[in-house]
């Protein structure tokens, strides 16, 4: 058998050929048994597949199980609102036209999926703005609030005055009592106390840990027993250990209240002192006015001092 | 197209060819198992891709494209797994019922020699013989040229003629 008559059966069988095509293959059939044989036996074997196929039956389970899922699909299909066309830029009118008229079938437009952009893009604004928070705050943010609190200023200054020399400046943050230091009479002095004895009022000074306006009892005999710093250069140390800022009656000895009268009385205290150190000198009048003289640059000195530096409130001021 | 018109239409397809795909995928995956799966599927494709449908008397071809595709994702599926064996003495088993006793030499005998044949000239022949394709369709549905499909279906029924030669020479 050629291959030119098993091309004109395979194109026969299978609605391919042409009438010239069937005019020679039956002409084949006709001249040679052969090849009528083959085409007979093509044919009984399309016969008995067309058969074999029709044997098959779909049962009424696959039925169902179809009819289920496409009933199904069809319900979600009703739930999803149609999507919203969006709005055709100008000159797609005449496109559309021109498609119509062409036949050309409207492609069916994808569904819209927005996904979670939205989300991300938030999600990507609210990270870039932590991130610049965190690197603008200063140092990263890491600062405890217990922390930031002790950076904010300090609420009040209290200068430590001895005489007219301002031996310490201090921050304070909390009511202090404020002592006055002065020289009492020989007759009114108690026994070793080195001839200072120390007042303390505290007339709004009470802390929030319940401490009254006056002192401990034991506070007036440890500020008489502490000695006068005498160097004129503060006392750094000193004044760097914050916590013994914290009780009322610490460390108090010299400091004087900012106001001017409180000087006065200060500088009268001190010029009884003076006279003391300087009874072996010299004449006692012309000491005694250089002295008056000092003292009076002394006491404006303080003043201007004491104005700038003392910021206490008025609640906090001591009253004599 | 309307959710009726869709309906409509999946209907009249389904009440056309729901025979000859089951037929096809029996044939073409030699598992009836397989065979269940595939055609819900086919279906259920279809009633999805409704609206791709333009021309109806394209219908056939558009359906069986369809369940060509399933048939192959299905085979690969299973020589992946390879939990499956072929049994296609299995398979006979269960067709049984359908066919009548007189029958059942012949057709067992056709339905060996189906599956005895590779799998792309069984897909060529099921498509000519059992639907009746014409070879450029088949050709277009498989993506083979023209003569690969010619020469496929050829050598299909070469080897049919000579596993089932006893039948075809009986035949009166």
């Amino acid at each position: 058998m050629n291959e030119r008559i098993q091309e004109l059966i395979t194109v026969y069988l299978h609605r391919g050929s042409t009438p010239a095509q069937e005019r020679e293959l039956f002409e084949a059939c006709k001249n040679d048994p052969e090849v009528a044989e083959h085409l007979r036996q093509h044919l009984i074997l399309s016969l008995k597949l067309r058969r074999l196929r029709d044997d098959i039956t779909v049962e009424d389970t696959l039925h169902a199980a179809v009819s289920r899922r496409i009933s199904r699909l069809a319900e979600k299909d009703a739930a999803v609102p149609s999507a919203v066309e969006a709005p055709r830029a100008t000159g797609t009118a005449h496109a559309t036209g021109i498609a119509n008229a062409a036949g050309i079938a409207d492609a069916a437009a994808p569904p819209r999926r927005y996904g979670l952009r939205h989300v991300f893009g938030s999600a990507v604004a609210t990270a870039a703005a932590a991130l610049l928070l965190f690197l603008f705050l200063p140092d990263g943010g890491n600062t405890p609030p217990a922390q930031r609190a002790e950076m904010r200023p300090a609420a009040d200054t209290v200068l430590v005055v001895q005489r007219d020399t301002v031996l310490q400046v201090r921050e304070v943050e909390r009511p202090v009592y404020i002592v006055r230091t002065e020289r009492v009479n020989e007759s009114d002095q108690t026994a070793g106390d080195g001839g200072y004895a120390a007042s303390a009022d505290n007339a709004a000074g009470a802390d929030a840990a319940g401490q009254t306006g006056t002192p401990p009892a034991d506070q007036p005999s440890e500020l008489i027993d502490a000695p006068l710093p005498q160097s004129t250069a503060p006392d750094t140390p000193a004044l760097t250990d914050r916590s013994r800022h914290d009780s009322a009656g610490d460390d108090v000895e010299g400091v004087y209240p900012s106001e001017t009268d409180q000087t006065e009385q200060h500088s009268a205290a001190a010029t009884t002192d003076r006279s003391q150190l300087y009874a072996d000198a010299g004449d006692p009048t012309q000491q005694a006015r250089a002295e008056k003289a000092r003292n009076y640059l002394e006491q404006y000195n303080a003043m201007l001092v004491s104005v700038e530096s003392v910021q206490l409130t008025r609640e906090d001021r001591v009253t004599y | 197209m309307t959710e009726r018109e869709r309906r409509e239409r999946f209907n009249e397809l389904y009440t056309l060819y729901d025979r000859r795909v089951f037929a096809y995928c029996v044939y073409v995956t030699s598992d009836r198992d397989i065979a269940h799966d595939v055609y819900q599927e086919v279906f259920v494709k279809a009633f999805q891709a409704m609206h791709t449908l333009k021309d109806p008397e394209k219908q056939a071809h558009w359906l069986f494209r369809i369940a060509r595709n399933e048939c192959l994702n299905a085979m690969k599926a299973r020589q992946r797994s390879e939990k499956r064996s072929v049994d296609i003495d299995h398979v006979y088993d269960q067709l049984q019922h359908e066919i009548l006793p007189e029958q059942h030499d012949e057709i067992a005998h056709l339905r060996r020699a189906i599956a005895q044949l590779p799998q792309d000239y069984r897909e060529a022949l099921l498509l000519a013989e059992f639907e009746g394709f014409s070879l450029k369709e088949i050709a277009n549905m498989t993506g083979a040229s023209l003569s690969n499909v010619k020469v496929r279906i050829h050598r299909a029924k070469l080897k049919l003629h000579a596993i089932l030669e006893p039948i075809l020479n009986d035949y009166e």
